[in-house]
C-alpha cells in the first residue's frame, strides 16, 4: 500500500469509528503514515530585534544543531496524536498556533479530560530563553520536550513507548534517519521537538515595526502605552525589558494566594520561591487570553488591573510589585501598547503548520 | 585543478591568519571581521585591566571592539583558582532563599547576583598581575564577564587561570567596564537580557541586583530601620562606571594542581554602603533601590566587602 493509500485508509477508519458513534474512545494509535508539508525554510528565522543577534541556529545547543530535516520532523511530531497513550492528543491541542501557540482554556485537558493546574504557555521566541514551563524546571527545549508526553495528566505516554510507536511508521523512520543518521531514539525524539519549538520566531508585529521606524500600525495611544510601559510610572520594563519583554526570570508577581500553587518553590525547596512563575515574553500576549500561569485572569484588562492593584497582596509577593498610580486612559494606552505587540505573520505562518 | 589550487592557496592564508591571531570564535559567527575587530579590541581591554579598567577611552565606534566576546587569553598556563562567593550577615552565613534572623526581623533575599570581570591578582610588592576569567572547565569566560547569581549555584563560583605565587588579595571590577555597559541587549550571555541585569532606566547595565522580603518580628519594638530591602547598582555609559572592589586575605597559588577558596560576602557592609547619607539627588530615576545602589557604588572603595575566608 502506498503511503497515500495509508492515510486515506487511516482517514476512512477515523470517519467509520465516528458514524458508529465511538467517538474519541477509539482512537488508532498508528502515527501518522506520511504528510504534506507546508513549502518554506523553518529555520531561516533570524533574531528579532533586541534580541542577542544572530541567527535562530545560533542558539542551538552544541549537541542537537538547527537543521531544516530535524525542524520539519519536530514539527510533524509536534501534530502527532500517537504521542499521547489514548492517542488523542498532540502538542497542538493544547499549544494552538492562532493563540500563539497557547491554550485558550484557563488550564488544559490532558488525555481522559485530565485536568492540569497550568495554563499551557505560548510557544514564542523561546529559542533565547534558558528555563522553560513556569516554575523553570527544564533547562533547555529539549529537556521539556518529553514531558509533556510522560505526565500523567497531559499526554500519559512513556518516551519509551512513544519511541516504539514512531518506530512503526517507516516515513518517520525515514526522516529520523534523515536528521539524526540513527533511529528513533527518546533522545532524538526530544530533540526533534525541541528543533521546531526553537524556530517558532515572532518579530513582526507593530511594535517590531515601529523599532525599526514604520509607524503605519503603531498609533499614537500605543506609542503612549509604550512610554508607560517602559517608564517608572508601570514600570513594566523591570521584568520585561525591551527586546524580548522578558527577563526569562522567576518572581512572585502577586498573583499568588494561600494554599495555591507553590511554584518555584516546588522545585527548589527554597521558601523565598514560593509563588514565583516564569516571566513570559509579551509578544503575542493579546491573543493568549488567558492570563497568568494558571490561567485565572481571563483579559489583558484584568492583568493590568491586578498590577494596579498591587497583586493580590500576599506577603511573598516581590518587593517590586507595588500599587500603581495609572488613570483609567493610561490603561487603555498601556493595552493600545500591548495590542500592537501582536504578530499576525506569526500566527498565520503556513511553515508552522501540517497541511491538511 | 588550477582553479582549485587558487581556492586552497586563499583558505591556508586566511587559516593562518587566523591562527597567528589566536581568534578562534567558538562562539559561532561565521563573522570574520567582527573576530578580527574583537582581537583589535582585546588589545585594547588588557591595557585597560592594567589601568584599573572602569574608564575606557574611545568613543561609540570604538566600544564594541572594546568588549569583544572572544577574548585574547593572558596567559595559556597556570592553575586554575576556584573562588566562591558566600554571603554573609553578623558573622553568619547569609543565606538567599531563605529567611535569616537579624535583630528586628527576618530577611529573605529572593533574587542577588553581580557581575565580576577584570580580576587581578595582587603581588607582595603591591603590583597587579591581571588573570583571565575561566569556566570550572577552563575556557574564557564570554567578553570577560562572570554572573554571579544566587539562583544558579554553580554560578557562585568564579574561576581564574594563575600563575604560581604568594598573593596578598585581588582586586577586581564589581561589575561590567564602560565599553561592555553599552545597555546593548544583543549581546549573549552573560550580558543578555537573561541576565536580568538591563538597567532600564538609562543606556546601560546593572552590576548588582539585590532584592528581599523583610518581615518584623511581631513583638519587636519598631527601633531602627531594617536594612534596604532592594539594592540595584548600576552605571551610566560614558558617566557612571563600575567601582573596583578590593579582595582582601592570603592567596597561595601552587604551580600544579588546583586551589578552592572561599570569598566572604559581606552584607553588612553592603548595606552600610546602600545606607549611607550621600546624596544621590541626581541618580537618573530616584526610587530608593537605585538610591541604595548609587550610594554602595560610591562607598565600595572604601568598603571590605570581600574577604577570603582561611583555607
Amino acid at each position: 500500500m502506498t503511503s497515500l493509500a495509508l492515510a486515506r485508509a487511516r482517514w476512512l477508519t477515523g470517519v467509520v469509528a465516528l458514524l458508529a458513534g465511538l467517538g474519541c474512545a477509539d482512537h488508532d494509535a498508528t502515527p501518522t503514515a506520511e504528510v504534506a508539508e507546508p513549502a518554506g525554510a523553518l529555520t531561516e528565522a533570524t533574531a528579532p530585534s533586541g534580541f542577542p543577534a544572530g541567527s535562530v541556529a545560533r542558539t542551538a545547543p552544541p549537541d542537537n544543531p538547527l537543521t531544516e530535516a530535524r525542524a520539519r520532523l519536530g514539527r510533524r511530531l509536534f501534530y502527532e496524536t500517537a504521542l499521547s497513550r489514548t492517542a488523542t492528543i498532540s502538542c497542538s491541542s493544547c499549544h494552538v498556533q492562532e493563540h500563539a501557540f497557547s491554550d485558550p482554556n484557563p488550564v488544559s485537558s490532558g488525555v481522559e479530560e485530565q485536568q492540569g493546574t497550568r495554563n499551557a504557555p505560548a510557544l514564542v521566541n523561546l529559542a533565547w530563553s534558558q528555563r522553560f514551563f513556569w516554575d523553570g524546571r527544564a533547562a533547555s527545549l529539549e529537556e521539556q520536550a518529553g514531558k509533556p508526553i510522560e505526565n500523567p495528566i497531559e499526554m500519559d505516554l512513556a518516551l519509551d513507548d512513544a519511541v516504539a510507536r514512531i518506530s512503526e511508521n517507516r516515513s518517520y523512520v525515514k526522516d529520523f534517519q534523515a536528521a539524526f543518521a540513527e533511529p528513533v531514539t527518546t533522545d532524538n525524539l526530544q530533540k526533534a521537538i525541541a528543533s521546531f519549538v526553537r524556530v517558532l520566531v515572532s518579530g513582526n508585529s507593530p511594535y517590531d515595526r515601529h523599532l525599526a521606524g514604520d509607524d503605519d500600525q503603531f498609533s499614537a495611544a500605543a506609542a503612549r502605552g509604550e512610554q508607560l510601559f517602559f517608564g517608572e510610572k508601570a514600570a513594566c520594563f523591570h521584568c520585561h525589558p525591551q527586546g524580548a519583554l522578558t527577563n526569562d526570570g522567576l518572581f512572585n508577581d502577586g498573583s499568588y494566594r494561600d494554599g495555591a500553587d507553590e511554584g518555584r518553590k516546588a522545585v527548589t525547596g527554597r521558601s523565598s520561591d514560593l509563588g514565583k512563575f516564569k516571566v513570559p515574553g509579551l509578544r503575542n500576549i493579546a491573543v493568549s487570553a488567558p492570563y497568568m500561569h494558571d490561567g485565572s485572569l481571563a483579559t489583558l484588562r484584568d492583568v493590568v488591573e491586578q498590577y494596579v492593584a498591587g497583586g493580590l497582596g500576599h506577603p511573598s509577593t516581590d518587593p517590586q510589585i507595588v500599587p500603581l498610580q495609572l488613570s483609567s486612559d493610561e490603561i487603555d494606552d498601556l493595552l493600545e501598547f500591548l495590542d500592537a505587540l501582536t504578530d499576525s505573520d506569526f500566527l498565520n505562518d503556513q511553515r508552522f503548520r501540517l497541511a491538511p | 585543478m588550477r582553479f582549485q589550487a587558487a581556492l586552497g592557496y586563499v583558505v591556508v592564508t586566511i587559516a593562518l591568519t587566523g591562527c597567528a591571531s589566536n581568534n578562534g570564535d567558538p562562539i559561532g559567527n561565521g563573522n570574520g571581521v567582527a573576530g578580527a575587530g574583537g582581537l583589535a579590541g582585546g588589545g585594547v581591554g588588557g591595557s585597560t585591566i592594567a589601568n584599573g579598567g572602569a574608564g575606557v577611552a574611545g568613543g561609540a565606534g570604538a566600544a564594541a571592539e572594546a568588549c569583544p566576546e572572544t577574548r585574547t587569553p593572558l596567559r595559556s598556563t597556570g592553575t586554575v583558582v576556584e573562588l566562591g562567593f558566600a554571603p554573609t550577615l553578623a558573622g553568619k552565613p547569609f543565606v538567599v532563599g531563605e529567611p535569616n534572623t537579624v535583630v528586628g526581623g527576618q530577611i529573605s533575599p529572593l533574587n542577588l547576583r553581580f557581575y565580576v570581570s577584570e580580576l587581578s591578582l595582587t603581588a607582595a610588592d603591591g603590583s597587579q598581575l591581571p588573570v583571565d576569567l575561566v569556566s570550572a572547565a577552563g575556557q574564557l569566560e564570554p567578553y570577560g564577564v562572570h554572573l554571579v547569581n544566587f539562583e544558579e549555584p554553580a554560578s557562585t563560583s568564579i574561576h581564574v587561570l594563575a600563575p604560581a605565587g604568594d598573593y596578598t588579595g585581588a582586586r577586581f571590577t564589581f561589575g561590567i567596564n564602560d565599553a561592555c555597559n553599552s545597555g546593548d541587549a544583543n549581546r549573549d550571555a552573560p550580558l543578555s537580557a537573561n541576565s536580568q541585569m538591563v538597567w532600564p532606566h538609562v543606556a546601560g547595565s546593572l552590576f548588582l541586583r539585590y532584592e528581599a522580603q523583610w518581615q518584623a518580628d511581631a513583638t519587636a519594638a519598631a527601633t531602627a530601620a531594617p536594612p534596604p530591602s532592594m539594592i540595584h547598582m548600576g552605571g551610566v555609559v560614558g558617566s557612571v562606571f563600575a567601582p573596583q572592589a578590593t579582595l582582601t586575605g592570603a592567596l597561595a597559588v601552587p604551580a600544579t594542581g588546583s586551589v578552592t577558596r572561599t570569598i566572604q560576602v559581606s552584607f553588612d557592609e553592603i548595606f552600610r554602603g546602600a545606607s549611607s547619607s550621600d546624596d544621590v539627588s541626581n541618580v537618573p530615576i530616584p526610587t530608593p533601590e537605585v538610591i541604595a545602589g548609587e550610594r554602595l557604588r560610591r562607598a565600595v572603595p572604601t568598603l571590605t566587602i570581600f574577604t577570603l575566608a582561611a583555607p
